[in-house]
């Protein structure tokens, strides 16, 4: 596999540069459009409807969403569209037509603003600080993202890949603030279409149209996902009846906690509510919302339809199904590619210079925008929500404004913190993601009933939320500790220039479809390292050969040669089966094995002194006298990146469930406990004065006359529109 | 406020998009002679990067035209 996947021309260099001097111009000229603080946090209020609308869903539309959701594809099949058509769009039209007008009337300048006003000041601090927390650390794990992408499929330096997208997102939206902000994403979902859009057009006619397409995933599918080659991955519906699918949920699972997940991103993220609550009158904050899901209707063209193809038209050289992995899998990055890289390896497929740029420029800019978005966001929140009420409630606006500024290079700052956190703690990347989902939730709950129920007390909502964050937490732990110990997968890793000879045996194609191999025609059958240092982790061995006990510490393999085992016995899925026989797992295939991973990312191949490297697992391991051996036994107690079977399907409801149907049951779960708690709590509560919730609460909300305006320009038609629109998509797709 | 009237956002898309379409165009003619063709590429033969870049270009065209600042006065 070659270093690096895309390899770019002087003229995709000339239109990448061109990016950053826009983006840069830019935000020098809105400067002098940034005088004061509601210019500076509220672009002034006065964005128009399709500003408002593009910004919305470019604030979202990042390069990890078009790259992530696309792996999402290749993995779980037509299923991950469930995100737009199921979880993104009916939550953006409901947040247009019965949570704007409250937002919006209301003129709070925040999310946690509007809990300040309905409740007190308790509920929206602790909005406020879990929020901007949360924001700073997803602009860091976006940057790192970005670093890591850009120095796999073009081997860009990764220092230099952050510091240039950092300083470059510091000085627009320091100088520009929101306006300059919104302006960029603007630009930015044009450049994203545009770059990314030739992709599914090119790859459908490659593919022979969309039946062809299916058919052909159909057959491909035993060689991509051997393990679930029986399910369906082209239907959106009809698989979902049972727990076989390759996502591993049921209708319930994704019906509410796939829809509360949704709701909370789209209906309380202040990241996304402020694009539209910024624009110039109401009307133009719910058809702007409007626009942004049909939009969002549209993004699965881009995303999902690339993961498809994915399946479908990648080949090897020798025009043998190309087979991609997870990123946790022993090959992953050494002889195949990885799920994430379907995307990349379509564009290095089908666009050639020129177009490549245009591709990587969008992909820098998603980046770029999401950061720009989060930073934009982190520096309102911090101002309005946790600086003045706390420290400083007396100031004047040029104050603010100039916070407001430094905010916004603070958060740069601390993001780029967070990013290099992320090169030594790599699974922290997983852990945010999964706390920002389990933090809306809740705050879901809060808002909704506090929007929709006068009786909602303050204490309640208070408690509400902190037992929604709690209950999130408590699951997040249960799902990844592991009480008895957990030992992670066997691993041999051959250290860079280790001298290594290789048995191999022919195999038939057929056969070769999860293979492991260089050759795909032969595979390796046994490993023998000659020279050099290897590092074993959990593998048992004696030095007379034969699996011993696990060992810890270094040595040299002395007179007779060590033959590590290519598989031994799974004690701890031995444990779960038999306190377990229900599960099924294993039933049929007697005793449980773990195949011992075989990593040579750099190594020498003996005889002929050639660089190699490969990936196996199952494969016997010899090494000869003179080998450097580091011997670790591991136990983790808590891993974010692995999932405890024992205590899955108490919250899942299923053994059979995936991380993604796992985590839709947690936020369910966490989404109703904080609901009962809110109403258990305000049951008995006294309740505020109408007068004091006026424009806060349904019942009590006026919505002003906006005066006339021709049918097509009426929300409620357009959100008609788009719900016929959405009904007929999901049929057509069941 | 400045009193000077802020530029529309979709006059910097029509620019950007304007330059881009011109590139991708230009590269697209070259890549009409036989001996530019790459053979790593699949359907090189649709010449996407010239059709792409006339869109690009009318696109951009549109838009800058359209929201251009001198226009008005």
């Amino acid at each position: 596999m070659a270093k690096q996947l895309l390899t770019l021309a002087p003229v995709d260099w000339l239109i990448i540069a061109i990016y950053f001097v826009v983006v840069l111009g830019i935000g020098f000229y809105l400067k002098q459009f940034a005088r004061t603080g509601d210019d500076f946090f509220m672009a002034g209020r006065k964005i128009t409807a399709w500003v408002a609308g593009l910004s919305f869903i470019s604030a979202n539309l990042s390069a990890l969403e078009t790259m992530g959701w696309s792996a999402q594809t290749y993995q779980y099949g037509l299923l991950a569209a469930h995100s737009y058509w199921y979880n993104a769009v009916p939550a953006i039209v409901f947040l247009a037509m019965v949570m704007m007008p409250f937002y919006y009337i209301c003129r709070t300048h925040s999310v946690p603003g509007y809990l300040k006003l309905r409740f007190d000041g308790r509920s929206s601090t602790v909005a406020g600080a879990s929020f901007t927390f949360m924001t700073i650390m997803v602009s860091g794990a976006s940057m790192f993202a970005m670093a890591k992408i850009l120095h796999l499929l073009l081997g860009w330096n990764m220092n230099a890949s952050i510091l240039a997208a950092s300083l470059t997102v510091a000085v627009y939206v320091s100088l520009g603030g929101l306006i300059s902000a919104v302006f960029n994403e603007v630009l930015q979902f044009f450049l994203i279409w545009l770059g990314t859009l030739l992709v599914p057009i090119l790859g459908i006619i490659d593919a022979g149209g969309w039946t062809r397409m299916t058919e052909t995933i159909r057959h491909n599918v035993h060689a991509i996902h051997p393990a679930l080659q029986q399910h369906d991955f082209t239907c959106l519906w009809s698989n979902l009846g049972s727990f076989d699918n390759p996502m591993g949920v049921d209708w319930i699972g994704l019906v509410f906690g796939f829809g509360v997940a949704g709701f909370s991103y789209w209906c309380t993220d202040f990241l996304q509510v402020q694009r539209v609550i910024v624009a110039k009158d109401l009307r133009s904050a719910q058809n702007g919302t409007l626009i942004g899901a049909m939009v969002k209707m549209c993004v699965p063209f881009i995303v999902i339809l690339p993961g498809l193809l994915g399946m479908a038209v990648l080949t090897n050289s020798d025009h043998t199904t190309m087979v991609l992995v997870p990123e946790n899998d022993v090959r992953a990055n050494i002889t195949l590619h990885t799920y994430n890289d379907v995307l990349p390896l379509l564009m290095g497929r089908y666009l050639g210079p020129g177009l490549l740029g245009l591709g990587v420029t969008a992909m820098i800019a998603g980046f770029m925008s999401g950061m720009a978005g989060n930073v934009s966001a982190f520096a309102t929140v911090w101002v309005y929500d946790v600086y003045q009420p706390l420290f400083n409630k007396t100031a004047g606006d040029r104050h603010y404004l100039n916070m407001g500024r430094l905010c916004s290079l603070v958060g740069v700052g601390i993001s780029i913190g967070t990013a290099y956190a992320l090169f030594y703690f790599s699974n922290v990347l997983e852990f945010f993601v999964a706390l920002g989902m389990f933090f809306l939730v809740p705050l879901l709950a809060v808002v909704i009933l506090g929007m929709m129920w006068r009786g909602c007390s303050a204490a309640g909502a208070f408690w509400g939320f902190i037992a929604g964050i709690a209950a999130s937490l408590t699951m997040f732990l249960f799902v990844h500790s592991f009480p008895a110990g957990h030992r992670p997968v066997p691993q041999v890793a051959l250290e860079k220039g280790a001298v290594v000879n290789l048995e191999e045996k022919t195999v038939h194609a057929e056969e070769d479809g999860q293979s492991l191999e260089i050759n795909r025609r032969k595979r390796i059958s046994r490993v023998i390292v000659e020279k050099g240092k290897v590092r074993l982790t959990n593998v048992p061995f004696t030095c007379g050969g034969g699996t011993g006990p696990f060992v810890s510490g270094d040595m040299t393999v002395k007179r007779t040669p060590v033959e590590l085992p290519a598989s031994f016995l799974d004690d701890e899925t031995k444990r779960f089966e038999s306190r377990h026989p229900e599960a099924g797992a294993g039933a049929s295939r007697g005793e449980p094995m773990v195949n011992v991973k075989v990593l040579a990312p750099e190594v020498l191949l003996a005889g002929s002194k050639e660089a190699g490297q490969f990936g196996v697992e199952g494969v016997p391991v010899t090494l000869q006298p003179g080998v450097e051996v580091s011997s670790q036994d591991v136990t983790k107690y808590f891993d974010p990146a692995s999932f405890n079977r024992d205590h899955d399907h108490w919250i899942a409801r299923s053994w059979k469930a995936q991380p993604m149907g796992v985590y839709m049951y947690c936020s369910l779960w966490s989404f109703l406990l904080s609901a009962f708690v809110t109403v258990g709590l305000s049951c008995g509560a006294p309740r505020r004065a109408e007068a004091e919730l006026k424009d806060l609460v349904l019942g009590l909300t006026k919505v002003p006359d906006q005066g006339p305006c021709p049918w097509y320009q009426r929300p409620a038609f357009w959100a008609t529109v788009i719900g016929v629109a959405l009904a007929v998509l999901n049929i057509v797709f069941w | 406020m400045d009193k000077r009237e802020q530029l529309p956002v979709w006059f910097f898309v029509g620019a950007v998009l304007l330059v881009y379409g011109a590139i991708i165009a230009l590269v697209g003619v070259y890549n009409l002679f036989p001996r530019h063709v790459n053979p790593d590429l699949a359907m090189q033969w649709l010449h996407a990067d010239l059709w792409w870049g006339v869109v690009l270009t009318s696109l951009g065209g549109f838009y800058a035209a359209r929201y251009c600042p001198w226009r008005k006065h």
